[in-house]
């Protein structure tokens, strides 16, 4: 049996006054789907099972919240609880979506803006770099997950606050490895999307959440580090070009298997129905991610076949006229119902 | 993913037609999202597995992904329309965008009815005053991002207007404000402006009156043009901003210096300092020339970290040799030795850096070398690298700021102390230089905890100013009463630590003189100079003469 832990912090509200930093829309949402995910669905099928701790802080506009104390009293928390029996603690997992600043002064750090932040105040932020150092050096988790969905653009003279703990190296039993995410580059912003459901979410969470619900599994369910690295590598700018927005994420996986995996899913089947245009005369192919045929349809036009596929991609190809439609099980849309294509 | 070793493996090759050369990065996505191939430079071409794979093709951030079996040899082009090819595939770009009306078959930004009169124009006077003796013009085209976009925004009663401009000299004196006077040409069916005069080589503000106004510099060299291209929606879209200084009073959109210009700009803007090797060659061989080029190409290599002996930053000495660095220490040069690692800029002394530099991470540099307190005269007192400290933005990456008071010395030539005697401007960019207050030494000879106390009797807490707000905090929770010590905690220069205070303390002093106030007189030992005269000098609103 492990322990797994989770500090999460969504941030809408912001001061009203002094401020440039504009109410956001998701940020609760997302921070709450991520919470939904780490109840119920993160870690593995261990057999001894995991026990889970977490705090969530959401912000409120009257009075507005959180500040700083807030967030440390959250925290203090969290790590009382990992004090208790540190050689069972597995992870930690430090989420957080809300505005954030990129520090001119220093490209690996950013500031992680509280309701109160404003320009005067350009301090009341946390230091994602101060964070992740105290994380490491508590030696309370074996692993350290850090995602921020926030922007990154640089103003001056911002002096983001680090957590109040001051723990010296090598204080607790584990060195930990780290997996950290911020959601676009240096000096460049993340953006809210409009998704299926009509609301606004985090394109960085939006992408994650659909990866960790299945998207970024392999053909035997598991989600682990490098394919969730990857396929928000590859996910996050089509989702923010979608709404003909420009991001990409920063990702750094230091996580070594066995211990990488932060979840399972059903590998399964996802029925696809495929509708043929009745001018599909020729033969068409239906092919693996392989590029191995599975299915050889011949005089397909206006034919309707059903297929259940595993998770993964797949091209459908005219032999006659060399059209293809690509087919994504593996995409990002979530959740995964059954596919009707019409080639 | 699979027995990939059994597989068969064929060519996989992509090309690019010359004009999207370095402009499309290409990313080659193997059925399990791992990258397998990606660049800019074409062509390129790897042997692969049998499979699927995603090609990816990024403009600027515009992503289109195109789905692949690769069952045999496959060979890609990207161009701008489609042609038989065979055994190819034609694969079309997603569309570039950019102020700067470029090759029209590679952006979509570069509708006909922006392209042609940015074309016409440039080479036209529209300011009607002409200085006898020059070679130099400065070329301003506003646009939006569509005449739609224009449509939409034209009777939005807050959105800025086409004319919101002015320009000021380096003295604060307005040349031109474009909203109450002919200066331009403005088209109301399509959305542009422009801007074209010539004008004395020197410094020069452009200033955004509108809402939320801005001031960007503008370096005006001799027998160059000075180009900009700016995209206005409901205000300003300060980070399209597109500088160029050209050698010919001329504007070719389909010119690969402008093209690889913007190009650099873009990819600067956003961080990315990588060079393909073509493109660095071309640069370095004098293939490809251009002022705002080289200038962006410097930069780029020396925030990669090349190393001194490195080939390519051995060739950049000869490029600013020639061509326009000859004409003066200007400020990006300075920056740019300064984050190569020379801070005298190869000439030897560490001198003050005059003017403050066109691109932003310039600025950045400067500011951050002059809080070392050996280096601190890098920056001036009350010079525009002084003044900006506070209204510095970085939505660009141009420097701009918001509008700084400039102080006009002709103000003061009523008193006759020669000290007020104004200085002409000269035919290569300065800063401007206003003088001590005739009671600094009053000022200079209070120091210690009198100095603090005055500081924080003067402080008022409904300022803008962030840095007052800083200083004040820092003073009065943390008990920091050394200029030094907050000049390295806030790692701004102590030269504006100090002029920020000082100002403080005159606000007290301005509180206790005022005409209103006959209770307290001012020290007698500085001239009893009209209180209206020093009401106009800290006036904060500009006047123009």
């Amino acid at each position: 049996m492990y322990k797994d832990y989770a500090l999460i912090i969504g941030i809408n509200d912001y001061t009203r006054e002094d401020s440039d930093l504009p109410q956001l829309h998701g940020a609760i949402k997302d921070a709450e789907g991520f919470e939904e995910w780490f109840v119920k669905d993160s870690g593995n099928d261990d057999a001894n099972g995991i026990e889970k701790h977490f705090e969530s802080v959401y912000s409120k506009c009257d009075p507005l919240t959180p500040v700083y104390d807030v967030i440390e009293k959250a925290l203090g928390k969290l790590l009382k609880k990992a004090e208790e029996e540190p050689a069972l603690n597995r992870r930690l997992y430090f989420y957080f979506a809300g505005h954030g600043i990129g520090l001119d002064y220093d490209t690996t750090n950013n500031a992680l803006c509280l309701a109160d932040w404003s320009e005067k105040k350009r301090g009341n932020a946390l230091s994602s770099k101060d964070y992740h150092n105290t994380f490491i050096k508590l030696g309370l988790f074996r692993q350290v997950i850090i995602l921020l969905d926030c922007c990154r653009e640089i103003k001056v003279n911002v002096y983001p606050r680090p957590p109040e703990e001051t723990p010296m190296a090598g204080s607790g039993p584990h060195q930990a490895e780290v997996f950290w995410g911020y959601a676009t580059k240096f000096n460049n912003l993340a953006h809210e999307i409009d998704t299926e459901n009509g609301d606004k979410r985090g394109a960085f969470t939006y992408v994650l959440m659909n990866g960790l619900r299945g998207g970024a599994a392999n053909e035997d369910g598991i989600i682990d580090s490098v394919n969730l690295k990857k396929y928000l590598d590859r996910y996050v700018p089509v989702a923010a070009n979608r709404d003909k927005l420009s991001q990409k994420p920063e990702i750094n996986n230091g996580l070594t298997e066995p211990e990488s995996i932060f979840a399972k899913v059903d590998p399964g089947l996802v029925p696809c129905a495929i509708q043929f245009q009745s001018h599909r005369t020729g033969p068409v192919l239906l092919v693996d991610g392989l590029g191995k045929t599975i299915e050889k349809i011949v005089d397909a036009g206006g034919k309707k076949i059903t297929i259940d596929l595993k998770k993964g991609k797949y091209l459908l190809k005219d032999e006659l006229n060399h059209e293809v439609h690509p087919i994504n099980i593996e995409s990002f849309r979530f959740p995964i119902n059954p596919i009707a294509i019409n080639f | 993913m699979g027995n990939s070793d059994n597989r068969d493996h064929y060519m996989f090759v992509i090309e690019a037609d010359s004009r999207f050369q370095y402009l499309v990065r290409m990313t080659l996505f193997d059925n399990d999202n791992n990258i397998v191939l990606e660049g800019s430079q074409y062509p390129m071409q790897k042997t692969l597995g049998q499979g699927l794979y995603t090609i990816r093709l990024d403009t600027n951030g515009s992503i289109e992904d195109t789905v692949f079996l690769l069952n045999h040899d496959v060979r890609y082009k990207l161009s701008h329309c489609k042609e038989p090819l065979t055994e190819a595939g034609v694969l079309m770009p997603p569309p570039m965008y950019s102020a700067v009306p470029l090759d029209e078959k590679v952006y979509a930004s570069s509708q006909e009815y922006y392209r042609k009169p940015a074309i016409d124009l440039a080479t036209l006077h529209t300011w009607p005053i002409q200085p006898m003796t020059t070679n130099s013009s400065i070329y301003l085209f506003v646009r939006f991002y569509s005449r739609e976009r224009y449509e939409q925004l034209k009777n939005e009663e807050k959105a800025a207007s086409m004319t919101d401009f002015r320009l000021l000299n380096h003295l604060g004196i307005v040349i031109c404000d474009l909203a109450n006077e002919a200066g331009a040409i403005v088209n109301d069916e399509d959305g542009w402006m422009v801007f074209n005069g010539l004008l004395s080589p020197g410094l020069y503000l452009l200033e955004f009156t509108g809402p939320e106004p801005r001031q960007i510099p503008v370096y005006l060299l001799e027998n160059f043009h000075t180009q900009l291209f700016l995209v206005l929606d409901k205000k300003p879209v300060f980070s399209s901003l597109r500088i160029f200084l050209q050698k010919e009073r001329r504007f070719d959109p389909c010119d690969a210096r402008n093209i690889y210009t913007d190009l650099l700009f873009t990819r600067l803007q956003n961080k990315d300092i990588t060079l393909e090797e073509g493109l660095e060659r071309s640069i370095c061989n004098g293939e490809l020339e251009g002022f705002m080029l080289h200038l962006l190409y410097a930069y780029i290599t020396v925030l990669a970290k090349k190393e001194p002996n490195d080939f390519r930053y051995n060739v950049m000495h000869p490029l600013f040799h020639h061509h326009a660095w000859l004409q003066g220490p200007l400020p990006d040069w300075r920056a740019i030795c300064i984050l190569g690692g020379s801070l005298s800029g190869y000439s030897g002394t560490v001198e003050p850096i005059r003017g403050v530099p066109i691109l932003y991470p310039g600025y950045l540099a400067i500011k951050e070398a002059a809080v070392v307190p050996e280096h601190k005269d890098l920056i001036r007192e009350k010079s525009l690298n002084d003044l900006i400290t506070v209204h510095a933005l970085y939505d660009s990456l141009i420097t701009t700021f918001t509008p700084v008071t400039i102080k006009i010395d002709e103000l003061l030539t009523v008193n006759s102390n020669p000290r007020w005697k104004t200085k002409e401007p000269t035919g290569t960019p300065q800063t401007d230089k206003y003088r001590e207050p005739y009671y600094a030494n009053y000022y200079s000879n209070i120091r210690g905890d009198k100095m603090w106390d005055e500081f924080m009797a003067g402080y008022q807490g409904d300022t803008a100013n962030w840095l007052e707000f800083l200083i004040y905090e820092l003073v009065s929770k943390e008990h920091i009463r050394n200029p030094e010590l907050l000049s390295q905690r806030l790692r701004i220069s102590v030269i504006t630590i100090n002029r920020t205070i000082e100002e403080v303390r005159r606000k007290l002093y301005n509180k206790a003189w005022s005409s209103d106030n006959q209770q307290v007189q001012p020290p007698a030992t500085h001239d009893p100079t009209p209180a209206r005269l020093m009401k106009a000098y800290y006036n904060e609103s500009l006047e123009s003469l």
